[in-house]
C-alpha cells in the first residue's frame, strides 16, 4: 500500500508536467514505470522515455537536515545500469508528499560491484516536482538541439507607452505680431509673471491651451483675435498637418507642466531632472519605492585632482496616436552634468557606458518611475490640475513566458550582470517590486 | 491593440529535413542543395595575403576539417560543436587549395603602401594591392571564391580611422534618422572598398581578419597591446565555412514554404549616401526569394521631402527601379514570382506606390504589398531579468505592428544580445495580407543572413542587405561595374 503511494506520487508529478506515466507490468521487478516526456506547450510527444523506480521511506520530513542517505540493493543498481534507457530513482515519503530523485546512470557512472551503493540526496537540489521536467529532458536527450516551444505561462508585459487620459477642452488661437519665439519671450518676461513654454508660434498665429485673452498672453496676442476651439478638432483629426501641430502643442505643454524640477534640454532632446542629488519616492507595480533621480559622483585623478559630476534621470518623449488613443512614448536616458545644469565634459562617454550596462529590469524601473512622476498627484494644497493628464502604461497579457530562475541557473553570468546594473544604477531591488 | 506570440519558424535543409536552428539543421541533415549538381562539393578557394597569413589560415582550415568541439557552456544550443567540413561530414563539401591559387603579397609592397601614403589614400592603395593580386590569380581560372587575408599591421593602419564596431542591431534603419554631420571627415572602409573594387572580378571575395583564425584580437590599452578573446572557435568555424559555401554558389538552407502560398519575392528598397556625405541619396533595391538568392539593382537619386527630409522617389523612378529589379531577378532565376512584398526603410509616398504597382503590373504580378520598416522606440518589458521573447508581436493599430526579432530565445535559454532589444515597427501602405502574416514573414526573413549561423537575426534580410549594399555601392564610382547577385555584397 505504502509502495503504491510512492508510485502515485510519481504519477501525479509526471501528470503535472503534462507528460505520461505508464506503470510497468507485475513481472517487471526493479522498474515501477515509464515516464514518456511531452512538450507541455504543444502537447506533442518528444519521443523520449525514462524508466523510474520508486522507493518509500517512512519519515523524511521529521529529519530537518539538508541531506539524507539511501542505501540501494546492489542487485537493483546492477539491473538499472544494465539497459540503455535512462533510469531515475525517486525516494519518497508519501505521508508528507515529498519525493527526491536522482539519475542512476549519472550517480553510479563508474560503479563496480565492489563500490558502495548509498546515495546521498541533497533535499534543496533534488526535490522531485513539476520543474524537474527540464532536468529529466537533459537526461533523456543528452544531445543538444531539441526544440521546445516556450512554456505556457501567463505573463504581463509592460510597454513604455503612457496613456494620455485627458487634455484641456479648448485650444486657443490668436494673431500676433511676433515672428520668432525670442520675441515672445521678451514680451512675456516684461510682464513680471513667470511665463511658461506652453505655446506654439506658427506663422503669425499664437496657439496654446491657455486662454489667450488673459494675462500674460495679452502682451503677445492681438486682442479681439482670440478664438477658442474644441481640442477634439485636433486630437481626433485624421489630417496629418493638424496632428503635427497638436503634437507640437502637447510637447510645449509638457515642458511647461514639468518645469522647473524637470527641464527640457533641446540639445540632448530630452527631459531631465535638475538640481542636487536626491531620491524620489514613486509608486512602482506593487508598492512604493525610491529611486536615485539625481546621483552625485566623484573621482580622484592620478595627480590628485578631484572631479565631481552628477547623473540625472532623463527621458525622451514622443506623443503618438494609436487607434484614437494618444500615448506618450517614454525612452529613459540620462544626463550627466557638472553642476546640476551644464553638461559634464564626459557626458557622451558616460552615456554610452551606461547604455552598455542596462538590461530589461533597469530600464523597466526607469520607465515605471517616469510613469508615476508624470501621473497627477493628489495634492491637498492645490486644486491645480496639470493640463495633460496621464494614466497607466499600456500593458499586455502573454500566454507564453520564460522561467527566469531556470535560465539563470545555466547562465549565472546574466544574473550577475543584472545585479551589477542594479547596484551601479542605484535601482531599487526589483524582486521586492514584483513580489508583494 | 492585439498581442500575439509567433513560434520560431522552421528552415529546410537537405532531403526535406527541417529544424528551427541553422547549425543543428545542417549538422543533422546537410545543406539544402546537397546532391545537387550545382552544390559546391569541391569548394575551390583562392587566397591573397602575405606568406604568413596564407599559411596561418590554411592551417586553421585544416584544423577545422575534422570538426571543432563546442564551447564549454551549459548553453548547449547556443554553442554547438562544428561538425567539420569534408565530404564525410554534414556539409558534404571540402575546401580545396592549390599553390597556383595563392598570391603572396611581399612585405616590401605593404611597407611601401604604409609609408608613402596616409589616411584614405592608404585604404585605396591597400585595396588596389589586394585586388591586383587577386586579378592575376583569377586570370588562370580555378577558384570559386577568393579569400583575402590582410596582415595585422595593414589592418591596424586602415581600421584605426573608423572607430570601434557598432552593434548592427542597434543601428537605425531609416535614412531619415541619420544626422548629417558636416564636420565628420569622410572615411573609407577597407572592407567595403575591397568588395567594391572586387566587383570587377568574376568570383566573390571574402575578407578574413586574423582574429577569425587566430582567435584573439589585439586591443590597445594605453601603450600596451592586450589580446582579447572573441567568439568561440566552433562559432567562428560555422560562420566562415557557411559564408564560403554560399559565396561559392551553394544554398545552405531556405525558408520552409507552404505549397499553398503564392511564390513571393521580397524587395528591400533603401537609399545610401555618397562617400563625400553630401545630401545626394541613391536608391537601391535588393530582391530575395525564400532561398535567400538575392539580386541588387541600383536606381535613380532620391528627392528629399521638404517637411521631414525623408528620401523618396518620384513615380517614374520608382517604376523604373522595381521594373529593373524584377527583370534582373528573372534573368538570374528564370522565374517570376506571383507576389511581391516591398520593405522600404523610409515612408512610402502615394507616387511611389503608383510607380511600384505599375512596374509589377507590367510583369503580370498581381499582388504587391508595400511596407515601411524601421526600428522602434516603443518597447515592452517583462517582469523579470530577461527581455521579451523573439517572436513577440503587437498589432498597434490596423495598419502597423511591433515585432521583436531580437529578444530572449527559448531554444538558447538566454538572451544573446548586447543591450535591451529594440523591436521593429512596420506600417503597411497597401497590403492584402493580414498584418500578422506579414510579421511572420519578417520573422522568417530574419533567418536569411548568410554571414551568421545564429538564427536570431535582428532584421529581415531585405533590410539588413540594404545597409551592406549601400556601404559598398557608395564606394563604386559612377559607371563602375556592379555585380547583380547578393553573393558579391555579403
Amino acid at each position: 500500500m505504502t509502495g503504491q503511494k510512492g508510485i502515485n506520487l510519481i504519477e501525479r508529478i509526471v501528470l503535472d508536467m503534462e507528460s505520461h506515466w505508464t506503470p510497468s507490468g507485475a513481472n517487471e521487478v526493479g522498474i515501477d514505470g515509464y515516464i514518456e516526456l511531452f512538450d507541455a506547450a504543444t502537447r506533442k510527444p518528444l519521443g523520449l522515455t525514462l524508466a523510474a523506480q520508486s522507493k518509500v521511506v517512512s519519515a523524511l520530513s521529521a529529519d530537518s537536515s539538508p541531506t539524507f542517505d539511501y542505501w540501494c540493493d546492489p542487485a537493483d543498481v546492477e539491473y538499472w545500469l544494465a539497459g540503455s534507457m535512462p533510469v531515475i530513482l525517486v525516494v519518497s515519503s508519501p505521508g508528507s508528499a515529498e519525493g527526491y530523485w536522482v539519475s542512476v546512470k549519472d550517480y553510479f557512472k563508474d560503479w563496480t560491484p565492489a563500490s558502495p551503493t548509498t546515495i546521498t540526496f541533497t533535499k534543496s537540489e533534488q526535490r522531485f516536482m513539476k520543474d524537474s521536467f527540464r532536468d529529466l529532458l537533459k537526461i533523456a536527450a543528452p544531445k543538444p538541439g531539441l526544440y521546445l516551444a516556450p512554456p505556457r505561462k501567463n505573463e504581463r508585459l509592460h510597454s513604455n507607452l503612457l496613456r494620455v487620459d485627458g487634455f484641456p477642452e479648448q485650444i486657443f488661437f490668436a494673431d500676433t505680431e511676433c515672428r520668432w519665439p525670442s520675441d515672445v519671450w521678451a514680451l512675456l518676461r516684461k510682464s513680471h509673471r513667470d511665463p511658461d513654454a506652453g505655446w506654439v508660434l506658427k506663422g503669425k498665429r499664437f496657439i496654446s491651451f491657455h486662454d489667450l485673452s488673459e494675462e500674460p498672453w495679452t502682451a503677445v496676442c492681438e486682442q479681439g483675435t482670440v478664438e477658442g476651439f474644441p481640442t477634439t478638432d485636433w486630437s481626433e483629426s485624421p489630417d496629418p498637418d493638424r496632428q503635427h501641430l497638436f503634437v507640437q502643442l502637447l510637447n510645449q505643454a509638457l515642458r511647461a507642466q514639468l518645469s522647473p524640477n524637470v527641464r527640457y534640454w533641446s540639445r540632448e532632446e530630452c527631459f531631465a531632472m535638475v538640481g542636487k542629488a536626491q531620491k524620489i519616492p514613486y509608486q512602482s507595480l506593487k508598492r512604493r519605492s525610491k529611486i536615485s533621480a539625481v546621483s552625485q559622483f566623484s573621482s580622484t585623478a592620478k595627480d590628485g585632482r578631484v572631479f565631481e559630476w552628477r547623473r540625472h534621470m532623463a527621458f525622451r518623449a514622443q506623443f503618438r496616436l494609436f487607434d484614437a488613443q494618444w500615448c506618450l512614448e517614454i525612452t529613459p536616458t540620462y544626463r550627466f552634468t557638472r553642476d546640476g545644469f551644464e553638461l559634464e565634459r564626459f557626458h557622451e562617454e558616460r552615456l554610452k557606458g551606461i547604455k552598455q550596462l542596462e538590461g530589461n529590469r533597469a530600464v523597466l524601473s526607469c520607465v515605471l518611475f517616469w510613469a508615476d512622476y508624470l501621473r497627477p498627484k493628489h495634492n491637498l494644497f492645490t486644486t491645480d490640475r496639470p493640463p495633460i493628464r496621464f494614466g497607466d502604461l499600456l500593458s499586455f497579457e502573454s500566454a507564453v513566458g520564460i522561467t527566469d530562475e531556470q535560465w539563470l541557473s545555466d547562465d549565472p553570468e546574466f544574473g550577475k550582470e543584472a545585479e551589477r546594473q542594479r547596484d551601479s544604477l542605484f535601482l531599487p531591488d526589483l524582486e521586492d517590486l514584483f513580489n508583494s | 491593440m492585439k498581442f500575439t506570440f509567433f513560434e520560431e519558424p522552421d528552415l529546410e535543409f537537405a532531403g526535406g529535413g527541417t529544424h528551427i536552428d541553422i547549425r543543428f539543421g545542417i549538422t543533422r541533415y546537410g545543406p539544402l542543395d546537397l546532391g545537387d549538381l550545382r552544390a559546391p562539393a569541391q569548394l575551390r578557394v583562392g587566397l591573397v595575403g602575405t606568406d604568413e597569413t596564407i599559411a596561418a589560415i590554411r592551417q586553421w582550415f585544416e584544423h577545422c576539417k575534422p570538426g571543432i568541439a563546442r564551447k564549454e557552456s551549459k548553453l548547449v544550443n547556443l554553442f554547438p560543436e562544428f561538425p567539420g567540413f569534408s565530404v564525410d561530414t554534414s556539409f558534404r563539401s571540402s575546401l580545396v587549395f592549390h599553390d597556383r591559387w595563392c598570391s603572396s603579397i611581399r612585405q616590401r609592397e605593404i611597407d611601401a603602401v604604409l609609408t608613402h601614403s596616409d589616411g584614405d589614400e592608404t585604404v585605396r592603395q591597400s585595396v588596389a594591392m589586394f585586388v591586383d593580386h587577386a586579378e592575376e590569380l583569377i586570370q588562370q581560372g580555378g577558384p570559386m571564391v577568393l579569400v583575402c587575408v590582410p596582415p595585422h599591421d595593414l589592418l591596424a593602419a586602415v581600421d584605426e580611422r573608423r572607430g570601434g564596431p557598432t552593434d548592427t542591431d542597434e543601428q537605425e534603419i531609416d535614412e531619415g534618422s541619420e544626422a548629417l554631420d558636416p564636420h565628420q571627415p569622410p572615411t573609407i572602409s577597407f572592407h567595403d572598398l575591397l568588395k567594391a573594387e572586387g566587383m570587377r572580378l568574376p568570383v566573390p571575395l571574402q575578407m578574413v581578419r586574423p582574429k577569425t583564425y587566430k582567435g584573439l584580437q589585439p586591443r590597445k590599452k594605453g601603450k600596451k597591446t592586450l589580446s582579447v578573446p572573441l567568439q568561440d572557435e566552433a562559432t567562428r568555424a560555422w560562420n566562415i565555412h557557411t559564408a564560403l559555401y554560399y559565396k561559392a554558389g551553394g544554398i545552405p538552407w531556405r525558408l520552409l514554404r507552404d505549397a499553398a502560398e503564392l511564390t513571393t519575392c521580397f524587395v528591400g528598397i533603401s537609399f545610401y549616401r555618397s562617400l563625400d556625405r553630401t545630401r545626394l541619396l541613391t536608391s537601391v533595391a535588393q530582391v530575395f526569394n525564400e532561398r535567400g538568392e538575392g539580386v541588387i539593382v541600383k536606381g535613380a537619386q532620391a528627392q528629399l521631402d521638404k517637411d521631414d527630409k525623408t528620401p523618396y522617389l518620384p513615380q517614374s523612378d520608382a517604376h523604373a527601379l522595381l521594373k529593373k529589379a524584377i527583370q534582373v531577378y528573372r534573368q538570374e532565376h528564370k522565374t517570376t514570382p506571383a507576389r511581391i512584398v516591398i520593405h522600404k526603410t523610409s515612408r512610402v509616398t502615394p507616387d511611389e506606390a503608383i510607380g511600384f504597382e505599375a512596374a509589377a503590373q507590367e510583369h503580370s504580378i498581381d499582388t504587391v504589398e508595400l511596407l515601411t520598416v524601421r526600428r522602434s522606440l516603443t518597447r515592452l518589458y517583462r517582469e523579470g531579468t530577461y527581455p521579451p521573447l523573439r517572436g513577440t508581436f503587437v498589432e498597434l493599430q490596423g495598419a502597423s505592428g511591433l515585432l521583436y526579432l531580437k529578444g530572449s530565445v527559448n531554444f538558447f535559454e538566454t538572451y544573446p544580445g548586447m543591450y535591451v532589444p529594440r523591436p521593429l515597427e512596420f506600417t503597411t501602405f497597401r497590403a492584402e495580407t493580414p498584418l500578422e502574416r506579414l510579421a511572420r514573414e519578417m520573422l522568417s526573413l530574419s533567418k536569411l543572413n548568410w554571414n551568421n549561423t545564429q538564427f536570431d537575426g535582428g532584421e529581415p534580410i531585405t533590410v539588413r542587405a540594404a545597409r551592406r549594399v549601400g556601404d559598398i555601392l557608395k564606394c563604386i564610382p559612377e559607371g563602375g561595374k556592379v555585380q547583380p547577385t547578393f553573393r558579391f555584397f555579403m
